[in-house]
């Protein structure tokens, strides 16, 4: 009597290696090419800039919604509020405010007037690099 | 009876749990991965209540997604270039219309300051 050997019953892993190396070649280039970023706490469309300026590291804590609302991490922040506490609630020389491309001159005006008042003389505003 | 001798094989790694990590990472990076760039670009403002001041400076008013007003002459962007690279830089300052997105003034920001112009400020006045 011949038993007949195991190779037969073998897991065929010769046909996945190409699979598996084309898997590993994508997760190099997703783990080399891209970044990780936190996401905004709303959805934002965040303006284009052709300008170089310095990348971004942590999302800013002020957001403007297209509508003109105001948020401070994610809750609602009055303009009055801002410019009273202002200078305590960011704690930075140049505060950074996440608008919406779409806001308008009308709603923006008041927000950084109200951190004038909070005695910030500049703003850091979150731009997208345009890569043309 | 004659038996073929047991085939002694070593004890290998098995693939499968390493290949279901790497797909689970895969999908991970590929969820939480952003190509685009955003950047933080400085932008100096000026209250109203400067405005006295800003006379002495050369004003820009953007009226429009395509045009602005420059010493009550209206001129388009590419108007504003060229006006823009005839002239030494200079301070001056940004005044928007009410209507204007922030996508425009920051358009706007970008063309004056690729001319060579980096004294721009934004000034809260309509």
């Amino acid at each position: 009597m011949r038993i007949a050997s195991d190779e037969r019953r073998r897991p065929m892993l010769e046909p996945m290696l190409p699979l598996i190396n084309v898997v590993f070649l994508l997760l190099v280039f997703f783990m080399v090419a891209g970044h990780m970023a936190q996401q905004p706490p709303v959805e934002i469309q965040t303006p284009e800039s052709d300008a170089r300026h310095q990348p971004l590291e942590d999302m800013p804590r002020l957001t403007l919604q297209p509508g003109g609302e105001l948020l401070l991490d994610g809750e609602a922040l009055s303009r009055e509020r801002l410019a009273a506490e202002g200078g305590q609630l960011l704690a930075s020389e140049r505060p950074r405010l996440h608008a919406d491309a779409r806001v308008s001159s009308k709603a923006l005006r008041p927000v950084l007037q109200a951190l004038r008042d909070a005695g910030f003389d500049s703003v850091q505003l979150i731009t997208l690099r345009s890569e043309s | 009876m004659h038996l073929d001798p047991p085939v002694h094989r070593s004890p290998g790694i098995g693939l499968t749990p390493l290949i279901d990590v790497v797909f689970i990472l895969l999908v991970f990076f590929m969820l939480v991965t952003r190509f685009t760039t955003l950047q933080q670009a400085p932008l100096p403002i000026r209250s109203a209540g400067a405005a006295g001041a800003e006379q002495q400076l050369t004003r820009v008013h953007i009226t429009s997604a395509d045009e602005v007003e420059m010493s009550d002459r209206t001129l388009s962007l590419s108007a504003l270039e060229g006006w823009l690279d005839e002239h030494d830089p200079r301070p001056l300052y940004i005044t928007t219309a009410d209507p204007v997105p922030l996508a425009t003034t920051i358009d706007v920001t970008d063309r004056i300051r690729a001319a060579g112009y980096s004294d721009v400020k934004l000034a809260l006045l309509e």
